[in-house]
């Protein structure tokens, strides 16, 4: 009888190697990995929209119109986090052009968040309807993307954008060109536009 | 009790035995001037944690583990051989490397650049102009599909008037004599890398994308290299494009001469870096056909539509 136990003692302690192994395995190789996109917040500089004095702030937007872009002033109630005046100049880029006349700003779009990476890239996080209600050609598509990094980068100091919808990067806003990296690579290139 | 502790110990085993089971890679590659494309597809996880190294000769692919290779047909000029997780390629003047991975099926994709390939900078060599299409492979591109829809009308989508176009202008291409393939053959989302990776394989004479305009005239675009711009990204043409430009700039106007002439409406043609005209190695344009509030897409006249493109791809 006592002879018969050192083969149970050399089961157990392969059993305990085997569970090591097995747990390595599963953690390591078979099991999909977690995929995590940290994202620093950090401050943003002072700006230029932050030097107006008084309860008013007024911001830059700018819009496509026609083939080029359009500026126009905004005056909002005061606010003194750059976050929060990245917000009110992004809210109003959001509704679009003043005056009557079609708008390619997709509409029912919701500004979820934005960030700023380490990097000094801004993330701007918005719906879903970004990218699901925009119609428009590739000049469009193209002046809307624009639009969208100059009204950033004049009311806060960044130095580029980067767009995300529900939190996720997207292949595409509107099928002509890419947004699955920062805006600045994009918005930089003119379109050239030839007479014939 | 005995019985089923080695069972348990048999089922681990098995688990350890899967998990450490080679990769299958496939690999698989194409050439056109001045670059080559080498395609390796496997599982998700070992595409994802393949790492690439290079020098001027030598191109170190890493894979996470121990993989099987297989290739249908043997790169020319380029040694390729395997040791342990490593792939070596052997590869003279190696003048750049672009790495980037494809998803469905996963794919790592390189693209390099040999200088005993390249044409001259200053003076690319541009392709023979065909005069006829005539057994030369020609990749047509409907833009948008599935849940992008591109522009919407009353009695339209544009992803729908660019695909029916698109199978039109391909059985009429395909009568001429040319091997026609599309980038989506149904309502379904390609993405731009996808389409980009897929034409380029193809070897095509000649890419055309389809797509809409927001207004009544014909847009063509082109694409045009970027001086200015020192790093190569997705916006800049790629090297193996670059030769391309000039032949890209005679479709452009040869296709806006057709149509003006057969529409007699205004054309305009533009010159922009768009993903899908960045690197497909071919002559390549997107035309944006007029808004349907403009433009009746019934039957006569998406027959001539196609009539009219045909043409000014010069088939």
């Amino acid at each position: 009888m006592s002879e018969s136990k050192p083969i149970p003692y050399a089961l157990l302690f392969i059993l305990i190697i085997m569970l090591f192994a097995s747990g390595y395995a599963f953690l390591v190789k078979i099991r999909p990995p977690v995929r995590t996109v940290s994202v620093e917040e950090e401050r943003i500089p002072e700006n230029a929209a932050e030097e107006d004095s008084g309860d008013k702030l007024y911001l830059k937007v700018y819009y496509p119109s026609g083939q080029n872009l359009s500026v126009e002033e905004r005056e909002v109630e005061r606010v003194f986090s750059q976050k929060k005046i990245l917000k009110a100049a992004l809210s109003e880029f959001l509704k679009g052009p003043s005056g009557k006349g079609s708008s390619v700003i997709p509409e029912n779009t919701v500004l979820h968040a934005v960030f700023i990476g380490s990097n000094g890239t801004v993330y701007i996080n918005f719906s879903e309807d970004f990218r699901r209600n925009f119609r428009g050609d590739a000049i469009d598509e193209y002046l809307l993307l624009k639009g969208l990094y100059e009204t950033t980068i004049w009311n806060v100091k960044a130095d580029d954008v980067k767009l995300l919808v529900d939190g996720k990067e997207v292949d595409t806003i509107g099928g002509h060109f890419s947004a699955d990296r920062p805006l600045k690579q994009l918005v930089t290139r003119e379109i050239l536009f030839e007479r014939n | 009790m005995k019985r089923s502790f080695f069972s348990l110990i048999l089922v681990m085993l098995c688990a350890s035995f899967v998990s450490a089971e080679s990769a299958q890679v496939n690999l698989r590659w194409s050439k056109s001037p001045g670059a080559m494309r080498f395609v390796f597809e496997s599982d998700k996880e070992t595409i994802r944690k393949a790492r690439v190294f290079h020098s001027q000769v030598l191109v170190k692919v890493e894979f996470q583990s121990d993989f099987d290779l297989s290739a249908d047909r043997k790169p020319p000029d380029i040694d390729v051989s395997q040791k342990g997780r490593n792939l070596f390629m052997t590869i003279k003047g190696l003048k750049d490397l672009k790495v980037f991975r494809l998803d469905g099926p996963d794919r790592l994709v390189l693209d390099l650049i040999v200088e005993e390939l390249k044409a001259p900078e200053e003076e690319p060599v541009e392709q023979e102009a065909p005069a006829e299409l005539k057994n030369r492979v020609v990749v047509i591109d409907p833009g948008h599909g599935g849940y992008n829809s591109g522009l919407i009308g009353d009695k339209y989508k544009e992803k729908d008037v660019t695909l029916a176009i698109a199978k039109s202008l391909r059985y009429s291409a395909k009568e001429a004599g040319a091997s026609v393939f599309l980038t989506r053959w149904s309502d379904k989302y390609v993405s731009l890398d996808e389409r980009i990776t897929n034409t380029f394989e193809r070897g095509p004479a000649l890419f055309i994308s389809l797509h809409l305009s927001s207004s009544p005239d014909f847009v063509i675009y082109y694409s045009d290299v970027d001086t200015d711009v020192p790093k190569a990204d997705k916006y800049t043409l790629s090297f193996v494009q670059r030769g391309y430009v000039t032949k890209s700039s005679k479709l452009a106007r040869n296709m806006a001469s057709v149509i003006k002439s057969k529409f007699k409406r205004g054309v305009r043609i533009r010159k922009a870096n768009l993903p899908v005209l960045s690197s497909v190695g071919a002559p390549a344009i997107l035309i944006e056909l007029p808004d349907g509030r403009f433009f009746d897409y019934d039957s006569a006249n998406r027959y001539s539509l196609v009539e009219a493109l045909l043409k000014g791809l010069d088939l």
